[in-house]
């Protein structure tokens, strides 16, 4: 069974169309980037599947039910923005997160914590912009979900940063789970996708392998991106 | 789950509660200290400080309890309609046990608050004649009530207890019924929740008006076997008071929570 699908998913913001019969399918196990530029809805997708938005048309299944308590308790979300009180410490967030999902795994996240320096004690409204964003993602990639959804998990921050981004989600997934990366930084993540959909508009455009783009049309991600979102 | 949300509202709303109601209890204890000192002094700067003292105090009272109620009611929206709310509504938890958390932590602190203001009257006020005398008007009086009135007594202080705590939970959901239609909203969201509270206001306004003309016009019809003493008279009014905020609380929080599920507009 697919861990994440929409079937004729559509959404409106008024009268603004966000997502317009939208159709895809992912199967456990892969690392799928939804690549897409600015405003094309990667984001109101994956807010849909985490039961934060409400949609018009269609269903939106992940492992095979709509969203709602069930599937939060499976799906890891790390949306755009921050979203732990600023007046938690690193700590405090540690409890928050060990009291509220049971495959959370404490000891990773601390681990995580004392190889960036960050003290149990530092409040989130202490902690710069870049840190905040480890913290979250930390927080996120210690639990052991069967669905990782990251919104724009490397947006505003250094290359450095980007790296550690990076390793910390390949390094802490079970190979079992499936992790879906939502960004327009292509470039930076396709070392490690194993599938990409685009996405224009609020339209899928394309959903393959990263190995068959390369295969069937010689080029990276990277490249087959700026052809088909060229402006 | 909705007794970690409750832990969580706890430790969350505490940290700046209990430095709200420090600030009373200290004041108070000075006001105290100052109405003594009022008494004993005829230095007009040290009368000036006291009188200051006595004014803080005051002010601490009147600013404190707006402080409480704007912080009680802004932990939903900052909590549930901000960025936080991508925290919450991810939780593997019901939008039910999210606003009852919100809204029993609220309820138990405005209680909490309501005995504060009377321990700082009381610390502010009191003197050791006084504590005599008051233990006498309370062992009289419950001796009175408990002669007269036997169970009443007790009924009246438990019906009137539970107005309270029914109409504070009422007033809250009130709120909450506002922001949440005012948050489903694109645009302008702040401006449709502070819209949607006056109209729930209205609304009540006309209900208020409709009971009171129909309970003036409504009259025992000659002949009707039952007839009612006070107390019973006065039973039936707190009971139906308090059927009637249920009513309206069930209301609000179905408002509430229907708002939150199905159009709930994080952005």
């Amino acid at each position: 069974m697919a861990i994440f699908e929409a079937r004729d998913l559509s959404k409106s913001y008024g009268s603004v169309p966000a997502l317009t019969h939208v159709n895809f399918s992912i199967e456990p196990g892969k690392i799928v980037g939804l690549l897409g530029p600015n405003g094309s809805g990667k984001s109101t997708l994956i807010k849909i599947a985490n039961g934060l938005l409400t949609w018009q048309g269609g269903e939106l299944l992940i492992d095979g039910k709509n969203p709602g308590p069930d599937t939060k308790g499976i799906v890891s979300y790390l949306p755009e923005r921050t979203y732990l009180p600023d007046w938690m410490t690193a700590k405090q967030t540690l409890d928050f997160f060990s009291d509220f999902y049971p495959d959370f795994r404490r000891d990773r996240a601390e681990e995580m914590l004392r190889y960036l320096n960050i003290p149990l004690t530092q409040r989130i409204r202490q902690m710069s912009k870049g840190t905040r964003e480890k913290v979250q993602l930390i927080l996120v990639m210690s639990r052991a979900a069967k669905l990782y959804l990251l919104d724009e998990p490397i947006g505003g921050v250094d290359p450095a940063a980007r790296d550690y981004i990076l390793n910390t989600i390949i390094g802490n997934y079970d190979p079992q789970a499936t992790v879906v990366i939502s960004t327009h930084l292509i470039a930076d993540v396709e070392q490690i996708l194993d599938e990409v959909i685009f996405i224009s508009q609020g339209q899928i455009v394309l959903q393959k392998s990263v190995d068959e783009i390369r295969e069937e049309q010689g080029k990276s991600v990277d490249q087959l991106f700026r052809e088909v979102f060229r402006c | 789950m909705l007794r970690k949300l409750l832990k969580h509202e706890f430790r969350a709303t505490g940290r700046f509660m209990w430095v709200i109601y420090l600030a009373m209890l200290v004041l108070s204890v000075a006001a105290n200290v100052s109405m003594r000192m009022l008494d004993r002094t005829d230095n007009s700067i040290l009368n000036g400080i006291m009188v200051m003292v006595l004014v803080a105090w005051v002010l601490t009272l009147i600013i404190g309890g707006v402080m409480i109620t704007v912080l009680l009611i802004q932990r939903f929206y900052k909590n549930l309609l901000t960025d936080e709310g991508y925290l919450m509504f991810t939780l593997p938890t019901t939008v039910h046990h999210l606003v009852l958390s919100k809204l029993i932590v609220t309820v138990v602190w405005f209680l909490v608050t309501m005995v504060a203001y009377v321990l700082c009257v009381f610390l502010a006020v009191v003197s050791n004649e006084m504590v005599r005398d008051i233990l006498d008007v309370v062992r009289s009086a419950f001796a009175y009530f408990s002669l007269k009135y036997a169970m009443n007594g007790v009924a009246i202080v438990l019906e009137v207890l539970l107005l309270l705590v029914v109409s504070t939970a009422v007033s809250c959901l009130q709120f909450y019924g506002a922001m949440s239609i005012g948050y489903g909203f694109t645009n302008h969201k702040g401006l449709w929740s502070v819209a949607s509270y006056f109209v729930f206001g209205f609304v009540l306004q006309i209900l208020a008006v409709i009971v009171t003309a129909a309970t003036s016009i409504l009259t025992v019809p000659a002949g009707f076997p039952v007839s009612l003493t006070a107390m019973q008279t006065w039973h039936l009014a707190m009971l139906g008071s308090t059927g009637a905020m249920l009513v309206l609380g069930a209301v609000f929080y179905i408002i509430t929570v229907l708002n939150l599920q199905k159009r709930l507009n994080l952005s």
